[in-house]
């Protein structure tokens, strides 16, 4: 699934390009964890964690990420994006759903990338039904796998 | 072992409520304590350049180049800003690559607002 081009859309607008330190690129692999705390569609939040998380796996990091709330619900089976009538209808001009895109990065990136959902929250939205490549794990362990990771950054606040 | 240095990450917009400014007040007196501080505006947080009650310029000066401002251009982009705006803060512009490659590195304290 040929998803590299919507998530990484940051390199076809930027006038910068990428100006990334060498040396960090090339560095020993570490582990990133982040936590999705926020609400996803209230911002552009859901457009953030795409761009770290496949920015963090392209420089050959590991990544875990735990949704908690309503963050739970970008990982549903059930999502779906109707297609739009003004773009042509071909591969690349598709909709992705967040899951399609998670599921995506689970394909390209293979054993690097874990993602863990709140069963608490899940199930207080009713958002039960979820991809098979990601772990529903009890709130509990949320604190097991942010040690495990070398370093952690969490985003938004739970509402 | 090497002094830790900090990556604040900010992606409100003062109009989204009063944390923006107490976010990057914090990350400038930490800079004025002499801690490395690199901040990153991202999301709505690129509307502070808009916004003439920050003084980024006096801000990046009183911190004695302990004070790095970097910010999205994916984000300015979006929100067709002219990066003219970004010079004249004082700023530079950066990407997701660099702002990964900052957060990767040992001893980084990233804080996300």
């Amino acid at each position: 699934m040929a998803l590299n081009m919507y998530i990484h859309s940051s390199q076809t607008v930027s006038p910068q390009g990428c100006r990334a330190h060498p040396e960090a690129v090339q560095g020993a692999s570490r582990h990133l964890f982040v936590g999705l705390m926020g609400t996803p569609y209230q911002s552009d939040l859901t457009t953030s964690l795409f761009r770290l998380v496949e920015e963090t796996l392209k420089q050959r990091h590991q990544v875990t990420v735990w949704t908690c709330g309503y963050g739970t619900m970008l990982t549903q089976s059930t999502l779906v994006r109707p297609p739009d009538p003004l773009m042509p209808d071909d591969t690349d001009s598709k909709h992705w759903s967040t899951s399609e895109m998670v599921q995506a990065l689970f394909q390209t990136y293979g054993e690097r990338i874990r993602w863990y959902v709140c069963r608490y929250c899940m199930e207080e939205r009713g958002a039960v039904a979820q991809i098979p490549q990601v772990e529903i794990q009890l709130p509990f362990s949320f604190n097991t796998y942010l040690t495990l990771a070398d370093q952690s950054v969490v985003l938004g606040v739970k509402s | 072992m090497s002094e830790s240095s900090y990556l604040m990450i900010e992606t409100q917009s003062p109009d989204d409520g009063p944390g923006s400014t107490a976010f990057i007040g914090s990350a400038v007196d930490l800079a004025c304590a002499g801690r490395k501080v690199s901040l990153w505006l991202l999301q709505n947080g690129v509307l502070t350049l808009l916004s003439p009650e920050y003084g980024w310029c006096d801000w990046i000066a009183e911190t004695a180049g302990n004070l790095c401002v970097r910010v999205d251009a994916f984000s300015l982009a979006q929100r067709s800003i002219e990066h003219d705006l970004v010079e004249a803060a004082g700023a530079e512009t950066g990407d997701m690559p660099e702002l990964v490659a900052q957060m990767m590195m040992p001893n980084c304290k990233v804080i996300w607002h």
